[in-house]
């Protein structure tokens, strides 16, 4: 008999090929919107994994910083330094520079927050689509509640009762993030449990473990990359709204919103760059997102399709 | 197949009045109705297989026919034991496992499997064909198998298909294809009954007389028996050495294929063997006149199940639901016209 | 218009329909040159398996195709008149009025939050002059016909508290309260139960020759078809591979599909007390219909095949067959190099 080898000439084409010529790739050249996007995300992500490198100063190295420079206007306008190209604050900090480091922090905010609200609204979506009964109600209750809260109250809420700090934000994150994952995988998984396939692995004999990791999980993920995307967005808002607020992160570690913050203050005195690049980069980068999320929903959603 | 030290005497698969009800009521405020001033708050038990008995011998077909909410698709889950049963017991070879919970179950798996009606929700979509088919076994074993792939291979060379769809995903396959890898994957541990859930319904006419052959084949080969579900009197009448009728989650009528088919007995079966469309013959005036559709399965009628469709019917069938009666020949009936007049009240017990 | 004029004139041409899907897979002929007649009164089936096209001809009749998918080419005259790559509201006066379509779901046909009152009289509203109280008498006549018990109660129940069953019912009223000239049934009772789908194929055959109208049965049930049809046509890949008299079709088919399509049927005969007989099966998968071999498409599951039909396109050439009973010499044709013998 043969030897079972995976066969080479499936293999020939590459991930990346296959990747390149499918219907999704297809969709996505011709949707002006998801190049957009998908270009001012990535142009962030360069910015803030590369950026620290290229910009002149540490903002937060209070050995780099200059006083004499202080509230220095952008480079275009009278009085500006072509060092400073968006000008400088109160503590003579290059605002470019700023962003760069905050758009970083409000980033890993965003990404770390997400994923851990998607593992555990993820579990707990599984418990309550899979098992049901009373597990499910106290699940699907507790969820309800958070709903019926704004989602920026309850972090604030969170805060004042924890303090502040880069985990308590996160935590406050998560915890208003769980619920779309929570709901939105009991949903599939109510739908895939009453398929035919989970149920050829009951009669075989698998135990629960393994029919939800094997079988159910796979089969519920895809809805949740549209919703992961666009809370990206959600929370560096949320996160900004925060630290407006001074309930955020602490100010050795500016985001984007403590930055906006920290400008508020001068913003009537004439000074408004030191606020304003800031919001506007948020406003960029949520932006993006969102019309990266619009596509993704458009071409995995297939009853739109 | 290692089958030599079994009892040959005992049937491979007996089931014993099978009940199973599903309460569909939903949650407490679901239930809350206010009529005539009264709160209550009623319950709707679905009665979905109703004191089913039958027998499986081995090397037997059984086929199980009836309309849609009949009860016959609920019957093979429960039999499986997707559902726990409400009602009733289930025997493979003479083991009661009607209470078996999980871990005891698990050797029981090995002789039983199941092919499900939808080539298209019946294999995990993520999976690859090697993994899905050998899942079954590899689950029975107790630690890691040598010659996974050589045994995949087997497989599917048993079921007509080959190396190159090994490491295929099922979307990558037509309906026929996907429904042989379906067969593949019950076969797997070698069992020794096949239950068999409508299981060339959802295919185009040329590619059912593949899987029914390719069905027929393995059994000839393997030995095992099926449970086949089915709506098509052609197919169930194709496959079958045995037949069993289901009304409304009743057994109605069981015996020999040839028997149902050329002397039916029950109004219900003839029916159902009249309205079968037959290839060149013109749809002539209604014969058999059984007019109207199924009665709901939550408030199942009085007496028989069938009286309100039945041209038959009489007063006795409002007020006495018939027991299926053996008359003679190996058939059975669940009528009041097939039964001794003269001895109702022994025939009671 | 004289009466032997209209009975020798068909009610529905269709010649050389091409009905093409520009799928990001590649181009999906699902019609492919499709040409029939249909005449008054006419019942006439049109069968094949799933892709075979079938569904896509009613589809296009009714100028139902939406993109990707367009009609490429040919005519749909109806009544005389191309109604092929009409507009949308040129369509609507057609639809309903004159050809009427039932679908194998009734859902899909009956709007769930109204009453199938509001729906049957919507349509007569439509089509019709009556005022609404006429609309309503119609409307309980018309339950009435199609058998549902207590009309006047009826009319204003909502569709999910009917069954599947009487649901085609109610999507019967509708479809044939304007009277149409055509009806088009697209697996109309395949949901249903056996002896659901008896009651409703008599019901259909009924009203049709009540009022004169035509009707194309679409199904891949072959039985169902025989018992309804005066002539069948077998789809396969978007073609036809063969058309003719019911009777002949199913007594003498002629295209190695059809006969294979036949005997793929566990029929009576197959019983006996010895081991089963294997059931005749037409061996492979159909071919993706965008991948299609050249010559004839049927061929890598033929048979017969040689060549020839590997390289060249088989037409549909006529042979004369006499229907049974009539004496009457009716066209049977059949796409097929090798087509089988006409034994009795």
């Amino acid at each position: 008999m043969a030897s079972s080898q995976p066969i080479p000439a499936t293999r020939a084409r590459s991930r990346m090929q296959r990747f390149f010529a499918s219907e999704f790739f297809h969709n996505y050249k011709r949707n002006l919107s998801a190049v957009l996007g998908s270009l001012i995300v990535l142009g962030f992500l360069v910015m803030v994994t590369i950026g620290p490198l290229i910009v002149s100063q540490n903002p937060y190295d209070v050995s780099q910083l200059d006083l004499m420079a202080a509230f220095k206007p952008p480079a275009w306008l009278a009085g500006g330094s072509s060092e400073y190209w968006l000008g400088t604050d109160g503590q003579g900090r290059d605002v470019l520079a700023s962003i760069v480091y905050g758009s970083r922090i409000s980033l890993i905010i965003g990404l770390v927050a997400m994923g851990g609200a998607c593992l555990l609204g993820t579990t707990l979506g599984l418990i309550a689509g899979f098992y049901g009964g009373r597990l499910d109600a106290v699940i699907m209750r507790i969820a309800d509640i958070q709903l019926s809260f704004p989602s920026v109250l309850t972090a604030l809420f969170l805060m004042s009762a924890f303090g502040t700090g880069l985990d308590k934000v996160l935590i406050a994150l998560i915890s208003v993030g769980w619920v779309v994952y929570a709901r939105t995988v009991r949903g599939s998984t109510l739908r895939e449990t009453q398929k035919e396939y989970v149920q050829a692995a009951r009669v075989s004999g698998l135990p629960n473990r393994k029919i939800i990791l094997r079988h159910v999980l796979p089969n519920v993920l895809t809805p949740l990359i549209v919703v992961a995307t666009i809370q990206v967005g959600t929370f560096v808002l949320i996160e900004a709204s925060l630290s407006f607020l001074g309930v955020g992160v602490p100010v050795t570690q500016p985001s984007l919103g403590l930055l906006i913050k920290n400008g508020f203050d001068v913003l009537f005195s004439g000074l408004w760059w030191v606020s304003i690049f800031p919001g506007l980069f948020i406003m960029l980068l949520v932006f993006g997102i969102n019309l990266l999320g619009d596509f993704l929903r458009d071409e995995l959603n297939p009853r739109l399709k | 197949m290692s089958q030599s030290v079994k009892d040959p005497a005992k049937p491979l698969l007996e089931v014993r009045q099978l009940e199973q009800r599903f309460d569909v009521s939903g949650s407490f405020f679901d239930r809350l109705r206010i009529a005539g001033g009264r709160i209550s708050a009623p319950r709707r038990i679905v009665h979905a297989v109703n004191g089913v008995s039958l027998a499986v011998k081995r090397g037997e077909v059984l086929g199980i026919v009836g309309e849609s909410g009949c009860g016959k698709s609920t019957l093979a889950k429960t039999i499986v034991k997707l559902h726990e049963p409400t009602g009733g017991q289930i025997l493979i070879e003479g083991e009661d496992i009607t209470r078996h919970d999980f871990a005891r179950m698990r050797p029981v798996r090995k002789k039983l499997q199941m092919i499900f009606q939808d080539p298209y929700a019946s294999l995990n979509p993520r999976q690859k064909v090697r993994d899905i088919i050998m899942e079954p076994f590899l689950e029975s074993q107790a630690g890691p198998v040598p010659d996974i792939a050589d045994r995949a291979l087997a497989l599917l060379a048993k079921v007509g298909l080959g190396i190159e769809h090994l490491d295929r995903y099922p979307h990558q396959f037509s309906g026929g294809q996907r429904q042989r890898i379906g067969i593949a994957r019950a076969l797997s541990v070698q069992p020794d009954l096949i239950i068999a859930d409508e299981p060339v319904s959802a295919l185009d006419v040329s590619i059912q007389a593949q899987i029914l052959n390719l069905l027929m084949d393995l059994k000839d080969e393997f030995g095992f028996s099926y449970l086949f579900i089915t709506h098509d009197l052609s197919v169930v009448r194709y496959i079958s050495d045995r037949i069993g009728v289901m009304y409304l989650g009743f057994m109605v009528e069981t015996g020999p294929t040839r028997t149902i088919f050329a002397e039916p007995k029950h109004p219900y079966t003839r029916a159902l063997l009249a309205a079968a469309p037959q290839l060149g013959t013109k749809l002539g005036p209604a014969s058999e006149q059984v007019g109207g559709e199924v009665p709901s399965a939550i408030d199942l009628p009085r007496g028989c199940p069938f009286r309100q469709r039945c041209p038959l019917a009489f007063a006795r069938c409002a007020e006495e639901r018939p027991e299926l009666r053996p008359v003679g020949g190996g058939q059975a009936v669940a009528c009041h016209l097939h039964e001794p007049a003269t001895e109702p009240a022994l025939a009671a017990t | 218009m004289s009466n032997n004029e209209q009975h020798s004139k068909p009610l529905l041409r269709v010649q050389e329909l091409r009905t093409w899907f520009y799928t990001f897979g590649g181009l999906v002929k699902a019609v492919d040159g499709v040409s029939f007649d249909l005449a008054p009164g006419e019942i006439m089936g049109l069968v094949g398996e799933s892709g075979g096209g079938k569904s896509m001809i009613g589809f296009s009749i009714m100028g139902l195709i939406d993109p990707p998918g367009r009609i490429e080419g040919g005519r749909i005259e109806f009544n005389g008149k191309n109604i092929a790559g009409l507009s949308e509201d040129e369509m609507r006066v057609i639809r309903g009025k004159e050809i009427a379509m039932i679908f194998q779901d009734p859902m899909t046909a009956l709007n769930p939050l109204y009453t199938i009152g509001n729906q049957i009289e919507e349509t007569l509203a439509l089509h019709t002059a009556l005022s609404a109280r006429e609309r309503r008498a119609k409307a309980i006549e018309m339950l009435h016909k199609v058998g549902i018990p207590q009309p006047e109660q009826r009319l204003s129940h909502y569709p999910h508290q009917f069954s599947g069953g009487m649901r085609q019912r109610v999507v019967i009223a509708i479809a044939m309260i304007a009277k149409p000239r055509l009806l088009i049934a697209d697996e109309p009772t395949t949901a249903l139960d056996v002896t659901i789908q008896a009651q409703l194929l008599r019901l259909m055959r009924q009203q049709v020759v009540e009022n004169g109208t035509s009707m194309i049965l679409i199904t891949h049930d072959l039985a169902a078809v025989s018992q309804m049809a005066d002539t069948i046509v077998v789809l396969y890949c978007g073609r036809i591979v063969e058309k003719g008299p019911a009777e002949d079709i199913i007594a003498r088919p002629r295209h190695p599909y059809t006969r294979g399509l036949i005997d793929s049927i566990p029929h009576e005969t197959a019983e006996n007390d010895g081991p089963k007989q294997r059931l005749s099966q037409i061996p492979g998968n159909v071919p993706d219909i965008r991948k299609l071999p050249p010559g004839c498409a049927f061929a890598p599951r033929c048979s017969r095949a040689s060549e020839r039909c590997r390289m060249q396109d088989p037409v549909l050439m006529e042979h004369n067959a006499i229907a049974m009973g009539s004496g009457k010499l009716r066209p049977h044709a059949v796409a097929c190099h090798h087509p089988l013998a006409v034994s009795p």
